[in-house]
Parts: structure tokens; sequence; C-alpha cells
């Protein structure tokens, strides 16, 4: 056992998977710091900033072997910043910190498999039944929705400006206040009956032109590039962190659009006020408890985020090429030393 | 609809240039966090990997039974050991270096490493390829002959062999005979 983890770390595979993850920290905070620094205010360039920590630890180790190939030499180790391999094999109460380390990549694999891979597969798969892939697993035909409500809906739909991708809008016969959308190749947006009772026109197409930007969006290569990175580096807890805060920065990016298309963002903070958890609903019972009452804190949180922010004017006050330029190189140098 | 949000910044440049100045401090002080951090593991256990200054300070730390140094040097390569690495921690190894005389070029890279060690790591320089391999016997034991080139395209060759507790290597820029003669002289 001993041998086997020894030569996995010290194998092409183990130091890109090791130096990967922290290489990722390192990113992470070299990020943090740039757009504190700078005082990096919109969306866009934040998001653009954290996918430097997706996609550098992921693409920079086979470039820093080829640039050295004596990169994983121990005589490189000698005279680096870190030395993993030193860390690794150092205990804490005994235990080799290696072992901490395989149980946190553990564990984070855990949370991807049962909070990002097994829903996706489940979407994909009520999609290709035919099914509403949207927020509830109730659905009534469309012909059974009453007039009032398709009424509302052509009347949102008819004042938002067109878009060059089209999409389709599925309503759901449901409680609750919910919406969604799915891209691909027939991209939808699926609203619920509730929410349409509750929201006015304007409301509505605030909506809708969020999702709408969620649409267009959807196609941009690096985007989707970002996807297929994070299920790559699936083992990574920053990386699990990072792509969160980068969901986060999409939502507000698909806020900007929303105001950019309705002129309205007195309409898109109400909406969003309406959708916020109800504080006083209950959670339940034990551990489902606890982690459903942390997932509406943390949903709360995020719609605080955005909200504070709707409408407000953002410009960057710092020259972003530079900022970008300058992030990356420290992020690439500094990491070149951590082997 | 396009996404415009992206558009031009047009930021101040002394705005952009303080954060520049101060991003380059912060990375300063996270390198030399790192660098001093770094030393920890060694702090808390003295068995990783690190340099020795000399032959003696690795038989103290060692034990002078556990190290083998050939007795048999070729005209050309230089004692003491220009470089020592060792560690005992994840497993025991020791790498040494010896220059050639009036040279700045590699000569003599002697590795010894526990039998479930990755020796690779220690190794200065390395076979890139090999153009011939073959088996010699030495007192007994079974070693393992190859010549090619190493790094730089300098003819080099190595022998291997193992004994019930290590595992060792002579890299060298000599002769095939002399590094047979190194080896000889380091079994014992």
């Amino acid at each position: 056992m001993f041998f086997d983890i020894n030569t996995l770390l010290t194998s092409y595979f183990g130091m890109y998977a090791l130096q990967a993850v922290v290489h990722s920290l390192v990113a992470s905070l070299i990020v943090d710091t740039a757009i504190v620094v700078w005082r990096v205010s919109k969306p866009v360039n934040k998001q653009g900033l954290r996918l430097m920590t997706l996609f550098f630890p992921v693409s920079m180790f086979p470039i820093y072997q080829l640039i050295n190939p004596d990169r994983g030499s121990l005589y490189f180790r000698l005279g680096s910043l870190t030395d993993l391999n030193k860390w690794l094999y150092s205990e804490v109460f005994g235990v080799p910190l290696y072992v901490i380390a395989l149980i946190i990549c553990g564990l984070t694999t855990l949370v991807f498999l049962l909070q990002e891979l097994l829903p996706m597969i489940l979407q994909l798969v009520y999609q290709g039944r035919g099914q509403q892939g949207g927020p509830s697993q109730e659905g009534q035909a469309q012909e059974e929705i009453n007039g009032a409500i398709m009424e509302k809906i052509t009347g949102a739909l008819k004042e938002l400006p067109p878009v060059k991708q089209g999409y389709g809008i599925e309503v759901i016969d449901s409680d609750e206040l919910e919406l969604s959308s799915s891209t691909g190749l027939k991209p939808k947006i699926f609203i619920t009956t509730a929410l349409i009772e509750a929201f006015d026109k304007e409301h509505l197409q605030a909506a809708i032109a969020h999702e709408v930007g969620h649409i267009l969006r959807s196609r941009r290569p690096i985007l989707m590039l970002a996807y297929i990175v994070r299920t790559l580096v699936f083992f990574n807890p920053i990386a699990l962190i990072e792509f969160r805060k980068i969901a986060q920065e999409e939502e507000k990016i698909c806020d900007d659009i929303a105001v950019e298309l309705t002129n309205n963002p007195e309409a898109l903070y109400e909406a969003l006020t309406m959708m916020r958890p109800d504080p006083h609903s209950e959670a339940g019972d034990g551990v489902k408890g606890i982690a459903s009452s942390l997932e509406h804190y943390s949903h709360d949180i995020m719609l605080k985020n955005r909200l504070m922010r709707i409408g407000e004017p953002t410009e960057e006050r710092a020259n972003i090429p530079i900022v970008y330029a300058m992030t990356g190189i420290l992020i690439v140098s500094l990491n070149y030393f951590i082997v | 609809m396009k996404d415009n949000s992206n558009s031009l910044q047009k930021g101040g440049p002394l705005f952009t240039l303080k954060g520049t100045v101060f991003m380059l401090i912060i990375s300063a002080l996270i390198a030399t966090t790192l660098y001093f951090a770094n030393h920890l593991p060694s702090l808390m256990d003295s068995g990783f990997v690190r340099q020795y200054s000399d032959i003696e300070e690795l038989k103290r730390v060692f034990g002078a039974g556990t190290i083998t140094i050939p007795s048999y040097f070729p005209e050309g390569i230089k004692w003491p050991p220009s470089f020592i690495i060792a560690q005992k921690r994840p497993f025991m190894a020791i790498a040494m270096e010896f220059q050639p005389t009036g040279s700045a070029t590699k000569g003599l890279n002697i590795v010894q490493t526990d039998l479930k060690g990755n020796p690779t790591a220690f190794k200065r320089f390395h076979l890139n390829s090999v153009k011939g391999e073959a088996e010699h016997l030495i007192k007994g034991k079974r070693l393992v002959f190859k010549v090619g080139t190493c790094q730089g395209g300098i003819a080099c060759n190595s022998l291997s062999w193992h004994d019930q507790r290590f595992y060792y290597e002579i890299i060298s820029t000599a002769s095939p005979l002399e590094t047979i003669k190194i080896a000889e002289s380091m079994i014992r």
C-alpha cells in the first residue's frame, strides 16, 4: 500500500492531480485579491477572472513539464517554493496528510456526483422522454392551462425584444413560484402557474428576460468549456467552490441582460424579492432539515447580493485587460514553483 | 441580443498601476510565506529530503554501515561528491553527484534507495536513449548494464543492481569498463 501511494503520488497523473488542487487554491487566492485590489465590479469580468482558477491549474501542468521535464525531480523540489510531497507525508496526530487529502477529494467527488452529475443526468433523461425537465414533476398538457394565463404570457412576451435564438415557453401546473430554463438545441423556459398568477406583466417580462439571458449565454464556447473542465476536475474541492462562484456571477450577468432587455430594473428587483424563500417556512427535522435550511440560507444570501446590485451602474476603474494579464502572469509564475 | 456587458474598459492608469504594485507585493508575500512554510515539515520531522554538506554528515544521520560509497574512482572524477541529497521518509534514499575534473558537466551519479522506493526522482541525469543492454554477474550479484545517451546527447551508461535491502544505480559519463569497476568496489 505504501509503495502504491508513493508510486501514485510521484507518477505523472499523481503529480498532475495533486498540483491541480493546490494550484487552483493559489489561483483562487490571487483572483480574490485581484478583484478586491482593482475593485472589479462587473460580474462578467469577475467571472472571467474566476474562470482562470478553473482553466489554469488544469492546463498549466503539462506545459510546465514540457518547459522543464525535470520539474518533478527532487533537485527542482529542493529549490521550489513548496514541495507538496513533504507535506503529504507529514503526520497530524499520527495520520499522514495524504490520507486526509484523499478523504477531502473523496468527499468532493461525492458532492459532485450527488449535487451536479446526477441531477444533470436526470434532467437529460426527462428531456429525452419528452417530460418537463423543469421545476416540477407534475405536468399538465398545455391545452388544459387556462386562457388567462396564456394571455398573460403572450402579453409579456410581446414587449420583449426578439432574440436571435428562438426559445419555447412551457407552463407547469404547480403551486411553487418557480422559473427555470433548459438550454441546448431547443431551449425552453419553464414557468409555473403560481408564478404567472403572482406576477404582473412587467414582473413576468423581467423574469423571462433573465432566463433569455441564460439561453443567450449558454452557447458561449468558454462557458461550455468551463463545464467540461469542471467535470474533469470532479475531485478538486477548490474547483467546486470556484464553479459555484462562477455560477453566481452568471446569475448576475443574466440579471444585467434582463435589465437591458426590459429597461425596467425595478420589475426585476420586485420579481426576485417575490421569489425569495420564506424564512418562516418549516425546514423539517433531522439532517435533511438542516441541509434544507442551509440551502435556503445560501440561496437567500445569493438573492440578496443580486438584489443589492440590480440597476446600480457598474463602471470598472482599472484597465481590465491589464488586470487579466497581471493576474494570469502571477498565477502562472507562482504555481510553476509549487510542485 | 448582443451581450455588451464586457465592453472595453476606460479606467484610470494610475489606479491600475497602484493595483499592479499592490498585487506584486501580495504575490511576494505569498511566495515568501510558502517558502518558509515549506520548511515546517522538515522541522517537525528531519527525515524529509534535504541537501547534505558532506559524506560525514550523511554518515552521522544514516549510519556509516547504511551508506555504500565506491572505493574506486576513475581518473577524471572528483572526490568528494559535489552534491548530496538524501531522505529517510517516505523511503530511504541517497543520491551523490561527482563532477569530472576540469569541467562543469555531470560525471557520476550514484543513487541508493530502499527497495520499495522510487529511484527515478533521485537521478540527476537519465539515460534518454538506450542503445544497448546487457547483464553482468559481479560477486554473485546480477547487474543490468545499459549504454546510451543522457541529456544533451552526452554518451553515458548505467549499472543497476539490488541486494536484500537496497537498490543501487550508477549513471556515469565514464567508460563502461570504469563504471563496472566503480560498481565492483561498491559490492560487498
